[in-house]
């Protein structure tokens, strides 16, 4: 059992791609972290660098305090669950769990009773005698949690290791990963692009894109006070309403022009509204959380915080209605480009590019048809604010560690 | 015709197809077979018989017990083949030993350690593929005869590697390179050192690969007849393919004789073959990684 901390971890492959950059991170004995971010940011290199299977370009690893960088993967003593399992196909469950006994020269009748009693923690009581290729995905899955749960590793590592099961087995084994983890009570560094696993997982979760991290905070935190923009529509789902914006109007009374609707931001005399005083007249990002919005109902409706909308579609899933609607002002989608936005992971093209569209999160029981025009009341106290150009979160006061966004 | 018919007249007529195929394959061995069992007088009339015209067991008592039958015109007078087996089968089996110990740490050093002379490697191995062995067999022998392994069977066994290793080496690397590193990566994690990770993880999937290349190497040894014939000049063994040779003289051959001897010569290949089948061609990776 031991801490892990990585300093200014960098990793640049041959091939001049700057993979990592300057990655600093702490976990706690006992702590789970979930790495998260888009396809490429890399995550998964981080932790193949952590394991001894990438070397680092420069920076520190420390395992315990002990330097590890030169230390080879075999003797890290860190336990891995590869994406794709990576199941001796040739040995049986019983003996592919006790494989890192059997390296180490653990006689078989020591080393069969320990796997066997990580497999029924497992429930592969049943299966221990089976190979590979009779298992079905969730026990495979777990084949690979008891070669870890079978050693004392100083740290956990977990590279994407829900993915390639089905929607209703990856919500049952979070919570199956999570009990395997507190029960070895080692450090866990748990990889995924999956926002919802990262969000109910970790104890932190640490935000990379390009290969530098965004943010590190509680799952919150994240979503409360993103460091950034990129943060921001990256962690929720829906994710975030993200608007171009102008703060316009006295310093005692701000207004926030979206499009050609105004909203009439509350006097706070707070660092932020400095900031945004300051910024008057410059384009802003701001951003609305989809439960941030609630249908007016008519006559108690404050025309001073609310939107007109068109209702594009209506989503009814019981427990809430996710209203899609158009407005005039443009939406953002992230505002460095690439491979990644927001909209199309997320939603994908509902209505033609140019139109502006978002997500309110509402009652199910309030009336909404698609092609109503309501007015969508906006819980001003919560828009968050970006910085149009750099990203950033505008008067941040939370200490935690932002980086600047870099395209990259 | 319904799609349905369709398909089941496509399976007769590629069943029937390959059914031609094979027979006209196997018409040669069927051919000596028969011959086996003719006297040579018979084999040289001009019609050919399907079944044994005058069965005979004259040609495998030469080649069995070495005495000359009555009907029997051979010029040389040789012993029986037995001992002939037994040589060829010392040099089939020493060269697949061979054969494996290059080839599998090699296939794997090829395919999984990213070199960059592998390229330059693996062309020069499919070269000494296209070299054919009679070029080879000249100085091969001048080697032989520095290191003084003419007439003797390391001598053999290395110049029929010469042939079965290179094979070897493409067939295992291209099997490996199917091997997910995922496995190799998990074993280091797990603790296991290179050589572990070989013997526990790579040697047991290759398996099947591993068995294909012995037996493909063994054959290879069985079969040879221009290294044993170059590097075997007078020595007291004499491989099978010698063997048979002996029994075609300068002015006079005992075709029979051959024919049997060829007989002698198939039946332990063919039984390998048979008992090697289930080995080949199976994919054992099936499981490893997500199905």
């Amino acid at each position: 059992m031991a801490t892990l901390s990585l300093e200014q971890v960098t990793k640049v492959f041959a091939n001049g791609v700057e993979a990592v950059s300057e990655f600093d991170l702490f976990v706690e004995e006992g702590e789970f972290v979930v790495l998260v971010g888009p396809s490429g940011c890399g995550k998964t290199t981080l932790l193949r660098m952590v394991a001894g299977l990438e070397e680092l370009t420069s920076g520190t690893i420390r395992l315990g305090g002990q330097i590890v960088n030169d230390v080879s993967a075999r003797d890290r003593d860190v336990a891995m669950v590869f994406q794709n399992y990576a199941l001796y196909p040739h040995l049986n469950v019983l003996d592919n769990i006790a494989f890192s006994l059997r390296v180490r020269g653990v006689p078989k009748h020591q080393r069969h009773p320990k796997a066997r009693e990580a497999a029924d923690v497992l429930g592969l009581t049943a299966v221990v005698l089976r190979k590979p290729a009779q298992l079905s995905g969730g026990q495979r899955q777990r084949v690979a949690m008891g070669r870890a749960l079978v050693r004392e590793p100083a740290v956990f590592l977990m590279d994407e290791p829900l993915s390639n099961l089905d929607a209703n087995l990856r919500v049952q084994m979070r919570s199956e990963v999570l009990r395997v983890q507190r029960r070895l009570g080692v450090a866990a560094l748990y990889v995924t692009h999956d926002q919802t696993e990262a969000m109910t997982m970790g104890d932190r979760v640490a935000v990379l894109r390009g290969g530098t991290l965004q943010q590190l905070a509680t799952p919150q935190e994240l979503y409360e006070n993103p460091a950034n923009l990129f943060v921001a529509s990256f962690i929720g789902s829906p994710p975030m309403n993200l608007y171009e914006g102008e703060i316009s109007g006295s310093a005692d009374r701000l207004v926030l022009s979206l499009g050609s609707q105004k909203l009439a931001l509350p006097a706070e005399s707070g660092h932020r509204h400095r900031v945004l005083e300051a910024g008057r007249g410059r384009k802003l990002v701001a951003g609305i959380r989809p439960e941030d919005l609630t249908v007016a109902d008519g006559e108690t409706a404050d025309q001073q915080a609310t939107l007109t909308a068109l209702v594009e579609l209506v989503e009814l899933l019981g427990n809430e209605s996710l209203v899609h609607f158009s407005t005039d002002a443009t939406r953002v989608r992230n505002n460095t480009g690439g491979a990644w936005t927001p909209d199309a992971t997320a939603h994908g093209e509902i209505v033609g590019a140019s139109a502006a569209e978002g997500v309110a999160r509402i009652d199910p029981r309030v009336p909404v048809a698609t092609g109503d025009r309501v007015a969508l009341v906006v819980d001003v106290e919560r828009i968050h604010f970006f910085d149009a150009e750099t990203g950033a979160t505008i008067g941040a006061t939370d200490q935690s560690p932002t980086a600047p966004q870099q395209p990259s | 015709m319904s799609g349905r018919h369709k398909k089941t007249a496509v399976r007769w007529l590629s069943t029937l197809v390959a059914f031609v195929a094979v027979a006209i394959m196997l018409f040669p061995i069927y051919s000596i077979i028969v011959a086996s069992f003719e006297s040579t007088v018979t084999l040289f009339s001009t019609k050919f018989h399907f079944f044994p015209y005058h069965p005979t067991l004259a040609n495998y008592q030469t080649v069995l017990l070495g005495t000359q039958s009555g009907t029997a015109t051979s010029v040389t007078i040789s012993g029986n083949q037995l001992g002939h087996v037994l040589t060829s089968f010392e040099i089939a089996l020493g060269t697949a030993l061979l054969t494996l110990a290059i080839s599998v740490p090699a296939a794997y050093a090829l395919a999984k350690y990213r070199l960059r002379v592998t390229v330059l490697f693996v062309g020069a191995l499919l070269l000494a593929q296209i070299v054919p062995s009679i070029v080879l067999a000249t100085s091969l022998f001048a080697i032989l005869l520095k290191t003084h392994l003419v007439n003797t069977l390391p001598g053999v066994i290395i110049c029929d590697g010469t042939y079965a290793v290179p094979f070897g080496i493409l067939v295992l690397r291209a099997f490996l390179f199917g091997l997910p590193n995922e496995l190799m990566h998990s074993a280091r994690v797990d603790g296991a050192s290179e050589w572990q990770t070989f013997r526990m993880i790579v040697i047991p999937l290759a398996r099947s690969a591993i068995v294909t290349v012995a037996v493909f190497a063994f054959l290879a040894g069985w079969g040879d007849f221009i290294f044993a014939l170059t590097t075997l000049n007078g020595a007291s063994f004499e491989p099978i393919t010698l063997g048979i040779y002996s029994f075609l003289g300068n002015y006079q051959a005992n075709w029979g004789a051959v024919m049997a001897a060829g007989v002698v010569a198939l039946v332990p290949a063919a039984v390998l073959l048979v008992i090697a089948q289930r080995y080949i061609a199976t994919g054992l990776t099936a499981g490893a990684v997500k199905g």
